[in-house]
Order: structure tokens, then sequence, then C-alpha cells
């Protein structure tokens, strides 16, 4: 046997290897550099959430009249990576509204959290059975969403918001949204 | 507390299994070194102790699941107190990690029953080196970048996993069956490297090696007949197949193993296509692995990419990397072992076999192509495109009609040496019924073309396994020798038989199934051909939170009579502005009414898509020959290996 021949599938396999291996490296940039989830809700308008509200137990409603983008941020008690960033949605706070919806927790509980942890929420709903989140197409949490101010989900971000993220992506994005 | 010691235990046995498979790994450098009698009467001990661990880490992991046990971060993000037993238990590889497990449990099952086969112990050793080796790499992937077993540090009251979409009999048991497919792979890969390193690639190495290519195969025909059948029903698409990403990772490992039975047979017989058989191993089992990359990686968007990470692609990769290049390198440098006399004859069975051989691998490029085109061509320029039916079909069409027509003649020819005259008059009959065919088909049916060639080969395939049962049986064999075919000449059979079956349902279904979509008012009757369909009712039905529309529909038969009642049903989940079909499916064996139910409402009527699918089940049938083939390959060798095992 020619033993060129023999060379032609080793060669062809890492030619197709490092293919596929630079297009997984510049994936995994890419999900680190802005862990932006392409939703199917990028551009769309927001879905109805119909939940009750923490502080009141009364119906829990964006308020939507002053037309001004906000944030909506899913978080629970029982998950860590949302302890963490708090700090970040705090510094976020002082330039948008953030709406937090609480996944699947105890009320108490989630009092709790906020009393420990520090409350960067204008106003918090109750998502109990989690049906919200299937609304939103939500992965886990913690996840944050960007909502323009006519009502069109602009930015999705799944996992805790770093400071570095926060500084980055949403203060940009806010920036923008707000010129 | 006993609980949470029982995890840390499978958490404990998982690491053992890491430890023992780098034993088996490394211990035959050492025995080469010491000829060390002692070492090599370890292996088999080891490899069930092995097997024994992954076992136990498994089954830890299964009641962690049963239990709902939320302090294991895993069983927290995907289950759900409220789920029912059955997909408790499938939750456990219904996800990347545990998926993961599965895969590492099925290769140490394998590794399990290779201490049962009758290969002498020093071949024995570096076999299962290597399978230690693939299970290392494997059990490190789990034991470090998913590891099923890691605490979560708090504790949700019901578990994060209640997906509705996932609570399907179909999609809890087509990836495992297909996992057993992509691992069996495993065996003839590490007697392949084995022979390569240790030489010695004969006939008796073919005769070792080819009862576990076959049951790897079984198992992958198996596995993407049940996935096909489940997107059948449960996708509402009204297809069977879609050249999705991951289906083509199944269907390529599936073309190259079919080619390595084939070639493995040439070796077996004819003691030639050394270096081939070699390189379909290692590649078929390279490509298994790539299976599990697409799967798992999401780099490939696809609907099937449910776990999606690309670290984990990355690690995986590399996997593939090491056991594809230093395989293929080794291939290179050893190439004085594939030294054969050369004595083809043209009219042969192997001159048949190796044609085939040689499609069946450019059928996989040219799938391979299309998978990853899309990718790169989005990497080089940013253009998103997909690979659809329309290239596959097109381009896989002529090759599979060319594989047919060798398909047809390959069974009943003799290895070695053919007269013309003498293989002629053999398929003498077999031509003469295919154009009759042919030329009933041209005056009766308006085919086209490849429909028209395609039945005629079907029907080739027929007539040509018909004489392989006539010229080996008779009434006086059956009757009073009780003896049938051979299990290799059934094996070949039903295989065959299926191929053209399947064949005939495929052709049928894209060439000849009708699809209507039309408007209809409750009370109304709705004719497709000669099926009269009453639309009773439709019946509006609330969820947790979607709204079901369910339509009522009678089938009666021509005398009147109600034959069946069908609930196509439409789900519409308001707030995501999503719909999802239930769809409902009257099947008989002449053909499938499939009924979509679509929008509408009492005033403006209700629309249905409705398809007949003429002979569609010829397909799933198809594949069941298939099995039943590879089956009656296995059966007698597995046997004959019981009944020693029993003996000693």
């Amino acid at each position: 046997m020619k033993s060129f021949i023999l060379y032609i599938p080793l060669l062809s396999i890492i030619l197709i290897l490092s293919l596929v291996g630079l297009i997984v490296i510049k994936s995994i940039n890419n999900v680190q550099n802005n862990k932006i989830l392409n939703s199917a809700l990028i551009g769309k308008p927001f879905p109805y959430t119909n939940l009750k509200s923490l502080q009141d137990d009364k119906e829990f409603n964006f308020n939507l009249d002053t037309k001004e983008p906000f944030l909506i941020n899913f978080f629970s008690s029982w998950c860590v990576p949302c302890q963490y960033e708090v700090e970040s949605l705090e510094l976020l706070s002082k330039k948008i509204k953030i709406y937090g919806i609480a996944y699947k927790d105890k009320k108490q509980d989630t009092i709790d959290f906020l009393q420990t942890f520090g409350n960067p929420y204008y106003s918090i709903g109750i998502d109990n059975n989690g049906l919200s989140a299937i609304d939103w197409g939500v992965y886990g949490v913690p996840e944050t969403f960007l909502i323009n101010s006519q009502g069109n989900i602009v930015l999705r971000h799944a996992g805790p918001i770093t400071k570095s993220i926060a500084e980055e992506i949403f203060q940009t994005e806010i920036l923008k949204l707000k010129l | 507390m006993l609980f949470s010691l029982l995890i840390d235990f499978g958490h404990l046995t998982l690491v053992l299994c890491l430890f023992s498979s780098f034993f088996l790994m490394v211990l035959p450098i050492f025995n080469s070194q010491f000829e060390n009698d002692f070492l090599l009467k370890t292996v088999k001990p080891i490899t069930k102790l092995s097997f024994i661990f992954s076992l136990i880490s498994f089954i830890i992991l299964m009641i962690g699941f049963i239990f709902s046990d939320f302090s294991i971060d895993l069983v927290a993000q995907h289950s759900h107190t409220l789920k029912p037993l059955i997909y408790k238990i499938s939750g456990t590889w219904a996800n990347h990690e545990g998926s993961l497990l599965l895969w590492i449990l099925i290769l140490q099952f394998f590794a399990f029953l290779l201490t049962y086969s009758s290969v002498p112990i020093l071949f024995l050793s570096k076999v299962l080196s290597i399978q230690g080796a693939v299970s290392s790499a494997f059990l490190a992937l789990c034991l470090f970048s998913s590891n099923p077993f890691l605490r979560s540090n708090t504790f949700p009251t019901q578990g994060a996993g209640l997906n509705p979409i996932l609570q399907d009999l179909g999609l809890a048991f087509h990836p495992p069956i297909l996992y057993v497919g992509y691992v069996g792979l495993s065996v003839s890969f590490s007697f392949s490297i084995a022979a390569l390193i240790n030489g010695g690639i004969d006939r008796i190495w073919a005769k070792w090696v080819r009862p576990w290519i076959m049951i790897a195969w079984v198992m992958l025909t198996l596995g993407i007949g049940l996935g096909s059948f489940w997107a059948y029903y449960e996708l509402g698409w009204g297809g069977w197949w879609f050249w999705d990403p991951v289906e083509n990772a199944a269907i390529m490992p599936w073309l190259l193993t079919t080619a390595l039975i084939h070639s493995v047979m040439v070796l077996e017989n004819r003691n030639q296509l050394k270096a081939w058989t070699i390189l379909l191993s290692i590649l078929s089992f390279s490509f298994s692995i790539l299976g599990t990359f697409i799967v798992r990686s999401g780099i490939i968007t696809s609907v099937h990419s449910f776990a999606t990470d690309p670290k984990r692609g990355l690690i995986i990769l590399s996997i593939l990397g090491i056991f594809t290049i230093i395989p293929l390198t080794l291939y290179v440098f050893k190439k004085n072992l594939f030294n054969t006399h050369r004595n083809f004859n043209i009219i042969s069975k192997e001159s048949t076999l190796i044609i085939n051989n040689f499609f069946l691998v450019v059928s996989t490029l040219i799938i391979l192509t299309g998978t990853l085109y899309p990718l790169g061509l989005e990497y080089f320029t940013n253009k998103q495109i997909t690979v659809g039916p329309p290239y596959f079909i097109s381009t896989l069409t002529p090759i599979m009609l060319i594989i047919m027509l060798f398909m047809g003649l390959g069974p009943i020819i003799n290895w070695r040496e053919n007269t013309f005259r003498n293989s002629i008059l053999k398929i003498l009959p077999s031509i003469i019924l295919s154009f009759l065919l042919f030329f009933i088909l041209i005056v009766f049916y308006s085919l086209s073309f490849s429909a028209l060639l395609g039945y005629t080969f079907a029907g080739w395939i027929f007539a040509n396994v018909a004489i392989l049962v006539l010229s080996n049986t008779s009434i006086r064999k059956i009757f009073i020798e009780y003896k049938f075919l051979s299990s290799n000449q059934t094996a070949v059979s039903l295989a065959h038989l299926g191929i053209a079956v399947f064949a005939i349902g495929a052709i049928s279904d894209s060439f000849f199934s009708k699809e209507v979509t039309l408007r209809s008012y409750p009370g109304e009757n709705i004719t497709i051909e000669n099926n009269v369909l009453k639309f009773d009712s439709s019946i509006q039905r609330i969820g947790p939170n979607f709204i079901s529309n369910t339509s009522k529909l009678i089938l009666y038969d021509n005398a009147g009579q109600i034959k069946t009642i069908l609930f196509p049903e439409k789900r519409i989940y308001p707030i995501e502005q999503q719909t999802t079909s239930e769809v409902a499916i009257h099947r008989q064996f002449k053909r499938d009414l499939y009924i979509v139910l679509g929008d509408g409402n009492k005033n403006s009527g209700y629309t249905f898509r409705i398809y007949l699918k003429p002979f569609i089940s010829l397909i799933w049938i198809g594949c069941i020959l298939m099995v039943l083939g590879g089956a009656f390959a296995i059966y007698p060798k597995i046997k004959l290996r019981i009944k020693s095992w029993i003996s000693n």
C-alpha cells in the first residue's frame, strides 16, 4: 500500500478537529465576554406577568405609564449566586428601576434574604409556582432582562451579574436606552 | 445523615472506578517489562470490580433521583417531587452529568462482558487497557468538569425540573439505547488499537471482534429507529427524519458501522481489507464521540441541544482528539501490518462488499460536510445558514440506489472467483423479475425516475434474498432435518430484507404522501381520498399554563360504521404566544392518517393539516427486521459463550 494514502485520514481528522476547535473556542469567548443568551424573546414585548406583590399582597405590576426602561431580575433566597449579585444590582438601581421576581420561594425566606443581603428592588413580585418564569423562558435563577421604554426586551443575561458585567454591559446598554 | 453518607459513597466509588480504570490502562506496560503472570491474573477481576464500582455509583445517583434528594445539586436542578416515578428514574440520564455517568457505566459494562470472551488473556489485557484508557478519560471529564454528585448549598422544596416536554416515554428511552450502540463501538476500537500495537490483524482477530460490532450496530439501529418514531408522533411536523445535526450524528456512526460489519466479513473470510477495517473501527468510534460532542457542546443549534456548554464541548473535543489522532498516527507507522497478497476477482462477494463499503463511507462524508459546513461558514463569514433536506436528499439518493444495487448482489455471489457465466445464471431469475417489475411500474404507474429505480431495486433485493433462501433450504431440510437457514444466512436475509422494506416505506412516504390543509366547522364532513371524517365537536380545556383546543373527529369506514375517534389537540401558551400540537394518528398498514389541528374558532372554522402517509409503517418494520437480522447474527455466539461459561 502506498504510504501517503495512510496519511489521508490523519490529516483530514486534524483539519476537521482544528476547525471545530476554533469554533468552540470562539463560542467560549462569546459566552465569557457576555453571557447574553439569544432569547427568542429579544426584540419582542415582554410577556404578560400576573403576580402578587411581596409588599402588600396586591397585584404586582410594572409602572408602565412612566414609559421608562427597567430591569427584571428573577431571584430566589435559596440561590447562592443571587446573594453575590445583590451588590452589583444595588449599583445599577441608582441608574434604573429594578423589579424583582422571587422565583419558587417562601415569602418569609424572601424577606429574610432582602434583610440580610440588601434590597436593590423597586418592587417585588412573587412567582410561587414558577409559571411566570416559564413565560419569560427563564433558564435558571438568577436571570436578568432589560426592557426598553416601548416595553420590548433588549437584553437577557443568565447567571449572576458580576461587577464587570454590570459596568461593561448593563451600564452601556442602559445609557443607550436613556439617550 | 445516612442518606448523605450513601451519596458520598457513590461519589467515592466513582473515584475508585477511575483508579481501577487507570490501573487497567497502565498494566500492560508493566507486564511487558516484567512478564509478570500475577499481574495478568488481576486483569479480569479488576475489570469486573471497576464495573461494579460504576454500577454502584450509578444506582446511588438513581436513588438520589427516586427519593428526590435535593442536597445533590443535579437532582435539584433536574428533578421535581411531583414527577411520576418512571420519569424520576429516566431523569437520572436526562441531563449532561447523569448521561455521562450512564456513558461510563455502559463502557464499563462492555469491558465486563469482554472478560467472558474467549480471547486469550495476553491480547485481552491489551484490549482492556485501551478500554481503561477511554474510561479514564471520560471518568476524569465526569469527576472534574461534570460531577453528578456535587452538593448544593441550599434545599429547594420541590426541585426545578418539571419540564412537560421532556416527559415522554419515547424521549426517555431512545437515548440510552443509542448510547449502548455508540459505546459498543469502543470494543472494536480497542481491538483495533490493541492489534495495531501488538500485531496480528488476521482472520482470528476478525472472528473475535465481529459479534461486538454487531451488538453495537443492532443497538444503533434500534436507537435511531425509536428516535425517528418518537419524532414522527411527537413533533407534529409530519415527518420522520429531519436531517437535524443530532440525527446526523447518529446516522454517521451507523453508516460506518454498517460498512465495518461488511469489511470485517471480508477480513474474516479472505484475510484482506486489513487497513480498511482498522480505519473503519477507529473512525466509527470517533464518530460516536463526535455524536456525544455535538449533543453536549451546543455548538450546533438543534432541537436536541438541551445541554449547552461550550467549555465542556472543548474537553470532549480534546478527548476526541486524543482518541483519533494517536490511533491514526499509529495507523500510519504500523503500515507493515497491513501487507496482504491481493488477488481480487472482480466478480466476487468481496468486490460487491468493497464497492458498498466505499459508497457507505462517501455518504458518511457527505453528511459530515452538510453538518459541519454551516459552522465553518459562520466562523469565516459570520453568515448563518442551515443545510436542509434538499442537499442531503439530492446527494444521497443516487448513492443509496447504487448501494441497493450491489446489496442485492452481495449475499448470493460466492467468495473468491466466479465465472461470469455461473454468476449470471444464479441471478438470472432476479434480473428477469426486476426488469418485469420495472416495466410494470413504467406502464401502470407514473413515477419519477428515482422512485422507479428505488422500487425496482427494492424488488431486486427481495428477489435475491428469495434466491438465497430457496437455494439454501428445501422442504426436506425443514421438515425432516429441522434445519432452516444457517444463522448467518438468516441474519443476512432479514437485514437486507429490512433495508428493502425500509426503502419502500421511505420512497412511498416521500413521493406519495398527501398533505391537505383545510378549514372546517363542527358538524361538517371531511373527505380525503376514501376516508370520511366527521368533525364532531371542538372542546376547550384549560391546563396549568396553556389553553387546549381539542377536536373530536370520527372516522367512518365504507359501510358507515365508526372506525375510530381521533382527538388532535392544539395547546396555546397565550403569554409566550407559542403553540404546540398533539398529533392524532390513525395507523393502518396501508397508510397512516396523521391529523394536526391548526388555528381556529367556532365562527371562522378550524384549520386542519391532514397527511395521508402510504406505507410509512414499513419504515419502522424495516428497522425491526434489521434489528432481528443483527440479533440472529449474534445469538449463536452468545449461546456458545454462555454454554462454555456454564460448563467451566
